[in-house]
C-alpha cells in the first residue's frame, strides 16, 4: 500500500470513530426557528464582547422589552440637538420607536421590532402579532410603510423582513441544552459567591465558561480560576474556564456614551454613501476611542470627501453642548479608517 | 432529489428539504470540525453556526453550485476560525484550562494499547498543525492551494507538513516491518 493512502485510510479509520450528536439532526430540522433564534443570540450577546459592541443592535434589543417610554432624551434636549444637520435629527426618536408608533398608528400589532446586522447589511426583522397568513397577506403594506419612514431619515442600506410571532421559537432540545447552562451558571455564581469571591457574573452559554470580576479584584483572578475549575470538577461538568475582569468605570462611561454611540451607528450603518463596516469603541476613563471602519478607499478623492463629511458631522455632534452634557465633557479620539485599515487624514 | 430542488423548496419556507439537504453532511462536517478543535461542545457549535450560515445564505438567494464543497469549506474555514481563536485564548495561560475534552482524535489512539503501530505514527505526529493539515487534506480532500489560502500558510509549509506526516507514518511502517518502502 503506498504511503498515501495508509495515512489516509489511518485518517478515515479515526475520523470514523467520532460519534456524531443526534441533537445536530435535530437543530437542522428546525432551521428556519434556530436561525431566529441565534440572530437573537446573536444580538444580546454582542452587548457583552466589548470593543466591538453594536448600540445600534443593543437599541433593538432592548425595544423587545421596554419600547414604550424609552428614556433617550427629552424633548427639549431633542429640539435643541436636531438642529445639528444629519446626526441632530435622530435625538428626535430612535428609528426602532418611530417604526414601532407608525405601524402601530396603521394598526399593525408590533410584537419585537429585530435589528442587526447580517453580512455586512444592517436589517430590520417586523415580527407581527398574528397567524403566518395574516402577515403574508400584510407584508407588503408594512413594508412599504417601512420604506417610506426609512427614506424619511434618508436610510438606504438596509433589508426588510416581515414575520410572524413565533410562539414555539425554541426547539426542545435547545431548551433543555439552555436550562443544564443556566443551572450550571447558578450553581457555579452561588459556589463561588459562598467561597467567599466577588463575583460579577457567569456566562455558561458559550464553549468556555467566563467568570466576571471587578478589576479591583484582579490580584484573585488565578485563585478564582483555580476554585471555579474545582467546581466544575466537583459537579462532573468540566469545562474550560476565563476570568475577566471587568472596570466598572469603564462600564459607567459606556453607558453615559451609550444613546450617542446609537446615533452614530444608525446614521452611519444605514446610509449607502458611508460604506461602514464596523464601528469599534474603547471606554477608557481618560479617553474615549470611536474607531469607524469603511470599506473606501484612502486613495479615491471622493472617499477621502466623504471621510471629511463623516468627521465633520460627528465631530459637530459630539462637540455640541448637549452631548458634552451627556459624556460629561470626556475627551475623545475620533478614528476613520480605509479598507486595508489605515487612517484617513482628516 | 436533486440539491437545485431542495434549494427551492427550502426558500419556500420548507425545513424538511433543508434537513434532507444536509443531513447526508452533518456526520462528516462534525468529524472534521471535531478532528481540527478536540472539544465536542466546540464542534458542535460550530456545525450548528455553519448550518445557520448555509440556511440564511440559501435563503438570501446566494448562489450555490456544489452545496457539498460549499458546506464542507464552509465548516472548515469556521472550525479554522475557533481554532484560531483557541489560539489566542491560550497565549494568556492564566485564563484557559486544558481541563476536558481536549483530547485529539490522534492522541487517544496514543491510549489504545491494542491498536496497531501504523495508528502510533500519525499519534507521534501531535503538532496541531499538522493534524488540521492532514485531516483538510486526507478526509476533507481539499487542494493543497486551498489549505494554504484557509491557514494563511504557504503553498509549500502545507507541502512540507504532509510529506513530514507521510515521512513519520514512513518511519514507523519500516521500523515496523508492515510493509516494505514502496512509498511514492
Amino acid at each position: 500500500m503506498k504511503i498515501d493512502e495508509s495515512v489516509k485510510k489511518e485518517i478515515q479509520e479515526e475520523m470514523d470513530k467520532i460519534q456524531t450528536p443526534p441533537s445536530l439532526y435535530e437543530f437542522a430540522k428546525n432551521i428556519s426557528k434556530e436561525s431566529k433564534n441565534r440572530a437573537d443570540v446573536e444580538k444580546s450577546t454582542g452587548r457583552k464582547r466589548g470593543r466591538r459592541k453594536l448600540h445600534f443592535v443593543v437599541a433593538a434589543v432592548i425595544s423587545f422589552v421596554i419600547l414604550t417610554g424609552s428614556a433617550f432624551l427629552s424633548p427639549t434636549m431633542a429640539e435643541v440637538v436636531s438642529k445639528i444637520p444629519y446626526l441632530g435629527q435622530i435625538f428626535y426618536k430612535p428609528i426602532q420607536e418611530v417604526i414601532w408608533e407608525d405601524l402601530a398608528k396603521e394598526g399593525y400589532q408590533l410584537s419585537a421590532i429585530g435589528m442587526g446586522k447580517w453580512e455586512q447589511k444592517p436589517y430590520f426583522d417586523i415580527e407581527l402579532n398574528g397567524t403566518e397568513e395574516y402577515v403574508k397577506q400584510e407584508e407588503g403594506k408594512v413594508i412599504n410603510i417601512l420604506n417610506e419612514i426609512l427614506d424619511k431619515r434618508g436610510y438606504d442600506n438596509y433589508e426588510l423582513m416581515v414575520s410572524a410571532k413565533n410562539e414555539n421559537e425554541v426547539s426542545s432540545v435547545q431548551k433543555e441544552i439552555d436550562k443544564q447552562r443556566e443551572e450550571l451558571g447558578e450553581k457555579l455564581m452561588s459556589d463561588l459567591e459562598g467561597a467567599g469571591y466577588p463575583i460579577m457574573n457567569v456566562n455558561t452559554y458559550g464553549p468556555v465558561v467566563s467568570v466576571y470580576i471587578p478589576i479591583a479584584d484582579e490580584a484573585k483572578k488565578v485563585e478564582i480560576y483555580k476554585a471555579a475549575i474545582e467546581l466544575l470538577k466537583a459537579n462532573e461538568t468540566p469545562k474550560q474556564v476565563q476570568v475577566i475582569t471587568r472596570d466598572l468605570s469603564e462600564e459607567e462611561i459606556e453607558s453615559r456614551w451609550m444613546p450617542v454611540m446609537s446615533s452614530i451607528e444608525e446614521e452611519l450603518f444605514l446610509k449607502k454613501e458611508y460604506e461602514v463596516a464596523d464601528i469599534r469603541y474603547s471606554y477608557n476613563p481618560e479617553k474615549v476611542t470611536i474607531t469607524i471602519m469603511t470599506n473606501m478607499k484612502s486613495s479615491d478623492i471622493e472617499d477621502n470627501q466623504t471621510t471629511i463629511k463623516i468627521s465633520k458631522e460627528i465631530i459637530e455632534f459630539l462637540n455640541s453642548e448637549e452631548v458634552k452634557r451627556m459624556t460629561e465633557n470626556q475627551k475623545y479620539e475620533l478614528i476613520i479608517q480605509d479598507k486595508n485599515g489605515d487612517d484617513f487624514l482628516f | 432529489m436533486e440539491q437545485k430542488t431542495l434549494i427551492s423548496r427550502i426558500q419556500k419556507g420548507e425545513d424538511e428539504a433543508f434537513a434532507e439537504l444536509v443531513t447526508p453532511l452533518i456526520e462528516k462536517g462534525y468529524r472534521t470540525s471535531f478532528g481540527i478543535l478536540k472539544s465536542k461542545e466546540q464542534a458542535e457549535e460550530v456545525v450548528q453556526n455553519a448550518l445557520v450560515e448555509a440556511y440564511r445564505n440559501i435563503m438570501s438567494g446566494k448562489e450555490i453550485t456544489y452545496f457539498n464543497t460549499w458546506f464542507y469549506k464552509l465548516v472548515s474555514h469556521r472550525s479554522i476560525d475557533a481554532w484560531r481563536k483557541n489560539e489566542r485564548l491560550k497565549e494568556s495561560p492564566l485564563e484557559v484550562d486544558v481541563v476536558t475534552d481536549k483530547y485529539s482524535v490522534m492522541e487517544c489512539l496514543l491510549k489504545e494499547e491494542t491498536e496497531n503501530e501504523i495508528k502510533k505514527g500519525i499519534s507521534s505526529l501531535d503538532n496541531s498543525d499538522y493534524k488540521i493539515v492532514l485531516i483538510l487534506y486526507y478526509y476533507q480532500e481539499q487542494a493543497i492551494q486551498e489549505i494554504s489560502e484557509l491557514l494563511g500558510l504557504k503553498s509549500s509549509t502545507v507541502k512540507s507538513h504532509l510529506r513530514r506526516a507521510r515521512n513519520a507514518l514512513k518511519k514507523r511502517l519500516i521500523e515496523n516491518q508492515f510493509i516494505g518502502v514502496n512509498t511514492q
